[in-house]
């Protein structure tokens, strides 16, 4: 404990912090409430010296805060003063504790459902609800001095939110891929990893990752960084922006290989028999066999043929089960079709465009997995 | 049914040798299921193989890939192979089908066939993938696969 009294405890409660560490980016909730301390500070001194238009020499040197120390429990920071040589007249340190104060109890009324107190300057309101914003949604962050507290969390924030007439937001870390792009308004759709869809505006200099992205759904990822703002859809402003590469990167870049050469495959290719593999097949198979590998990490690479209808046929051997995967000439359709090596047991599945997609390959997925339930 | 120029096969254990066109294979893959089943609207229900009793894998494949007259000048990943116990056991039957030389090919005096026609056509499918798997297990008999 340092040997100063502390100015005030933030505790963080929630499961990150259990192993009484705190990740790195959530230490700028301690320099988001110095800066709201120098607000509250500095608008009720305006308002206690009206005449004033400018705040006295020292102010901001005097609203410095220190992280001092921490307790071993979820995680607890002792923020202290750094105290100046020095305060100017009518300056002292009574004005930072009033707003200490008066934060720590406009942050308990908005935890209780009240309203905020009088003495609670408005004008500091849109610093009081940036508190928080880089908490998960079951996280909270306590804010105490003496036997006063106030309690951050998805609720309260929710609460200060409608105060302000402003959408809640979060600072976030979202991985997804490119849906859409929109040039003319510098926007792009996510899908994110959980399926939800976020509107992402970019800059020019990104433009070209993010292009990049979409043609290579789904083995390229973004992952962004910024200010999530709640809504439908929900929207951000990202701070960063990363390309990164699926885990199943390579082994889907050989089946869209393996795939392009059959663009090369002529009419009468079997000892003049034979069908070329029509473009729809082809289509279809590049993005269904995509999103299979990413969609299971444990499903081995396909090898993959052309059939004399005009098809694309993947094949898997899972466990003593050969299956087929035959992706139709004309229609569309899917059919799925396994043998047992051993015993001569067959499963036969017939998906549709509406079942099996580019987009959604899950039931296909879980009819491959049942062959095996151990792969 | 196709005609065939001998008798059923009865060796068991006699291996069975498919060659495998490479749009049938994918390399450090294995052959595409249908490399074991005759094309409906050309192979009358038979596919061709030859004996192992009477060639080997590499005499088989050059054989089918050798241009013309001295070869067939077929195009092959190479050869894999079925038993006739292994045909047997899925329903169908394998035939001794010799080849005599014509004036434009060399004589095949391995090669077989197996019938297919015994079976619903719409039964075709599972079985050559049955076969697919046992051919699978001996892995390619010819070129050696890489270690």
């Amino acid at each position: 404990m340092h040997p100063l009294e502390p100015f005030v405890k933030l505790t963080f409660d929630g499961r990150r912090f259990a192993d009484h560490s705190i990740p790195v980016e959530l230490l700028a909730e301690f320099a988001a409430f110095q800066q709201l301390i120098f607000k509250v500070a500095r608008e009720l001194f305006l308002k206690r010296f009206p005449d004033r238009k400018r705040l006295p020499n020292g102010f901001p040197e005097a609203a410095q805060l220190r992280l001092a120390s921490t307790e071993e429990n979820c995680f607890t920071g002792h923020l202290i003063r750094a105290r100046p040589a020095v305060l100017p007249e009518p300056l002292d340190f009574t004005w930072f504790d009033r707003a200490r104060d008066v934060s720590i109890a406009a942050l308990g009324s908005v935890a209780s459902g009240h309203t905020l107190p009088e003495d609670f300057p408005r004008e500091a309101l849109a610093l009081l609800a940036s508190l928080g914003k880089r908490l998960d949604d079951d996280e909270s962050l306590t804010i105490r001095h003496g036997s006063a507290a106030g309690k951050i969390d998805l609720a309260s924030r929710g609460r200060l939110a409608a105060m302000t007439k402003r959408p809640l937001e979060r600072l976030e870390t979202v991985e997804g891929e490119v849906e859409e792009v929109y040039d003319g308004t510098s926007k792009f759709v996510l899908r994110t990893l959980s399926g939800e869809r976020v509107e992402v505006s970019f800059d020019l200099v990104d433009r070209d990752e993010v292009v990049l992205a979409l043609q290579f759904r789904p083995i390229a990822l973004v992952s962004v960084h910024g200010q999530m703002i709640a809504g439908t859809p929900k929207k951000m402003k990202p701070d960063e922006l990363e390309l990164i590469e699926h885990a199943r990167s390579d082994d889907v870049l050989k089946a869209w290989n393996r795939l392009e050469t059959f663009k090369n495959i002529e009419h009468g290719w079997l000892e003049g028999e034979g069908q070329a593999p029509s473009p729809k097949a082809l289509s279809v198979a590049r993005g269904v066999l995509a999103r299979l590998m990413v969609g299971d990490v444990d499903l081995p690479r396909p090898r993959i043929y052309p059939t004399p209808e005009g098809d694309v046929q993947a094949e898997w051997v899972l466990g003593r089960w050969a299956a087929d995967v035959t992706f139709k000439a004309d229609d569309g359709l899917i059919e799925a079709a396994a043998t047992h090596a051993d015993t001569g047991a067959e499963r036969f599945m017939t998906f549709t465009r509406t079942d099996v997609s580019p987009d959604d390959a899950r039931s296909l997925s879980a009819w491959l997995e049942a062959l095996v339930p151990e792969v | 049914m196709c005609t065939k120029n001998g008798a059923e096969l009865s060796g068991r254990e006699e291996l069975l040798l498919r060659q495998v066109s490479p749009r049938w294979f994918e390399e450090d893959g294995e052959p595409s299921s249908q490399a074991f089943c005759p094309r409906s609207n050309v192979d009358d229900g038979c596919l061709s193989v030859d004996r192992g009793s009477i060639t080997t894998p590499e005499a088989a494949f050059q054989l089918f890939t050798t241009l013309r007259p001295e070869g067939f000048s077929g195009n092959s990943a190479g050869v894999w192979a079925i038993d006739v116990s292994e045909v047997i056991g899925v329903g169908l039957s394998t035939w001794a089908d010799p080849v005599l030389a014509t004036e434009t090919l060399p004589p095949n005096m391995a090669h077989a066939v197996v019938e297919y026609s015994a079976l619903e056509r719409s039964k075709w499918k599972k079985v050559a993938r049955q076969l697919k798997m046992k051919a699978r297990d001996r892995q390619r008999l010819f070129p050696l696969p890489e270690k």
